[in-house]
This record gives structure tokens, sequence and C-alpha cells, in this order.
């Protein structure tokens, strides 16, 4: 009874979910820079209430692009790499124990790149994760210069905060082998995530070290709250109030 | 099989792979073995005492902390064995290794706290200990 209760409450969320994303613009979704050399992955809710994920097996170059899969497949959840990859769709786990064949692991985990994100989550309290995203920003400007936020709604309990200016480069000389080049990032990115939680702000320390991080697609649904994730002005992050995408859930459950 | 091999022969034939509509199904996890959201029943109901293998999960990440087994002898002793759940996720999850040996801390004091609200704790409803005569837990 519960179970059925339950798969019919999932179905009537991946319907509105659909219902969104087949009204959505393409431009509605704003992707992250070289999005075709990233993986997107989808979390699709199965009728028992437990997640899958599946990876859009395309090469996402536009908003068009992911608006079809999303239609398509009406996931709780949209994902994308925070760093870049050679051959993003055959990207494999870091330690791919199935690769029989020589050099397997290493050709499908050619890193090329990351940028720099923050998670921060305050639960129940939005305005308090606004003003630790802005004491994030400050903090960041003040200790090394960066001038190129972003602030996206999570569309749940916080905000990421983009650093769109970030360089390795600037910190550290590139390594040409892959893997050196994929360790490199936390090994230079620690310094702002320890120096940022001594001073008491409120990341969560490890979507910015994990080179195999995912971050939410801004202008996707947040499947459990079933608001939309989206981008922020940073000047009104403090004002921002989330948007819920439109069901008819009361309606269809009192009958 | 080696150059050597290849050249003299010799050596054990590739493993036969099977087809495909002789392999096993590929088994998905199971969402019994994902663990139950925990009751009064397991918490403050007897008889006492009693063992409850629990993990604690960030559901928005599908993130499972391990098993614990805790004990307890009355449901006073509910807050602890919480507390005791919540500090193994802490402990698994809190330290992040770094390339060369070195780690980070993930959180602070404050994202802590406001992780821990956030995790569900979950009980294992297939392990049952046997309890013997005295009520004590035997498994």
């Amino acid at each position: 009874m519960r179970a059925a209760r339950l798969a019919r409450r999932i179905a009537l969320e991946r319907r509105w979910i659909r219902e969104y994303y087949k009204q959505a613009a393409p431009s509605s979704f704003s992707l992250p820079l070289q999005p075709t050399r990233r993986q997107f992955r989808l979390a699709l809710k199965k009728p028992t209430g437990r997640l899958t994920f599946t990876k859009v097996d395309d090469r996402v170059r536009d908003g068009a692009v992911l608006k079809r899969h999303l239609e398509r497949m009406a996931p709780h959840h949209v994902y994308f790499t925070t760093s870049t990859w050679l051959d993003p769709q055959r990207l494999g786990p870091r330690d791919f124990v199935k690769a029989k064949k020589p050099g397997y692991t290493l050709a499908h985990n050619v890193f090329l790149d990351q940028g720099l994100y923050f998670d921060i989550d305050v639960p129940g309290d939005l305005s308090e994760a606004a003003r630790q995203l802005l004491l994030l920003r400050d903090f960041l400007r003040e200790g090394w210069s960066f001038k190129d936020f972003r602030a996206v709604y999570s569309g749940s309990k916080g905000f990421h905060l983009y650093v769109d200016d970030f360089r390795i480069r600037k910190f550290v000389d590139v390594e040409g082998d892959p893997r050196r080049r994929e360790e490199q990032h936390p090994a230079v990115k620690v310094q702002f995530t320890d120096a940022a939680l001594r001073a008491g702000i409120m990341i969560d320390a490890a979507v910015t070290l994990d080179p195999r991080r995912i971050l939410r697609v801004p202008g996707t649904v947040h499947g459990k709250t079933l608001n939309l994730c989206e981008v922020v002005e940073v000047p009104r992050v403090e004002s921002f109030v989330p948007r819920r995408i439109p069901s008819d859930g009361w309606r269809k459950l009192l009958g | 099989m080696g150059l050597f091999g290849k050249i003299f022969g010799g050596g054990q034939p590739p493993p036969r792979v099977p087809p495909a509509s002789e392999r096993p199904p590929r088994r998905l996890r199971d969402d019994a073995a994902y663990g139950q959201p925990l009751g009064s029943d397991q918490t403050d109901a007897g008889p006492f005492p009693k063992r409850l293998r629990l993990r604690a999960i960030y559901s928005d990440y599908d993130l499972m902390g391990s098993w614990k087994v805790v004990t307890l002898n009355s449901p006073a002793d509910w807050a602890a064995a919480r507390e005791e759940v919540l500090q193994a996720y802490y402990q698994q999850f809190g330290l992040i290794r770094l390339p060369g040996g070195t780690s980070a801390i993930r959180w602070n004091e404050g994202t802590w706290r406001g992780v821990r609200e956030t995790l569900d704790l979950v009980f294992d409803p297939a392990f049952a200990p046997s309890v013997d005569a005295s009520g004590s837990p035997t498994a």
C-alpha cells in the first residue's frame, strides 16, 4: 500500500518535471564553460524511491541538446562534472578495475582541467547560506584577488559559488601527464578550503577538492524539493527567493 | 599471453567469454540492503537489551556510511547510540585524502552541524541477533 503510494508519487513528480522541461527554453539552462568536455549525469528515481544514475551519452554542446534528454528521461537530478575530460562520455571510475586492456584506464580518463567551485549548505536557513556565500566571495577576493564570481542556488539548502577566473597555471606549472594534472588540483585548492574553513565559512571542502565531483546544472529541477537550481546575481543573493516548478500534486493526491 | 607464448604457442587458452544470453543478469543494488527508516519500534520499544545495525545516509547524494552495531539497554541509550553512528560517519567522510598522502578537513564545526542535521539514520532489518533466555543478545 505504502509502496504503491510512493510509486504513484514518484510517477507524478516525473510528470511535473517532464512538463517543466517541455516548456523550458533551451537558453534557460546555464551550461558550464566547455560543456562538450564534460559528462552530464542524470539521476532517475525508481518507483521504490531509490536513485539510479545514468550518463548523457551525447556531447552536450548547448541547452537544446540537454533539453532533449531531459524531456525524454524526466530525471530528478541533473549534474555536470566539475572537471573537463578529453573523452567525457567514456569517462570511467578513478580505479577502473574492470579495465582488462593495458592503457584502458588512462585512455578513458584524460583529465584536462577543473574550475574552482564551492558548495555552501545551511539547512533551514537560506539567508544564512547567502551570508556565507558573500563572506566566501570577499574572502577569496581579498586573499587571492579573484574577481569573477557566479552564484548558483542549488535548489535545496544553499548555494554554489563558481570562481570563473581561477586558472591553475597561476599557482603551479601544469603537468603533462593527465593523472598528475588531476592530482595537482586538490593540491593547489586545499589552501582555499583550509583557509575558508578556518575562517568559519561553512563550505563542504570535498566539492572543491574532488576532481571527480559533480554539480547540479543551473536551470534544472532539484527533484527532492522541486525547486529550480538557478543562477543568482551575487549582489542579490541575500534577497533571493527559490522558485518551485508548477505542479498539480495536491489536486491529484486528493483525487 | 606474452610475446614468447605467441611465437612458440603453449600457455593457457584465453578464457571463454559466455554469450550475453548465458551471463547472469547484472545485479542491481538490493534496496533492502540499503536499510530502512528508523521508527520508535526500533529505538523505544523492547525487549531490552537489544542490538541494532545502523548507518547514516546522506540521501541527497546517496552517500552511505558504514554499518555500525549499537547496543541499547533502554530507550534512554538511543541518544548516545545515535551520536555514535553520526561520529562514525564523520570519521568516514570528514577527512579528504589528498594525493601525496596528506589529508584535508572537509567540514568545520558549523558545516558539520548542518550536515548531521540532514543525515538519515537507517537500520538493517535483516540483522536480528538472537536473544538468550536471560534476554542478552547472543549474536
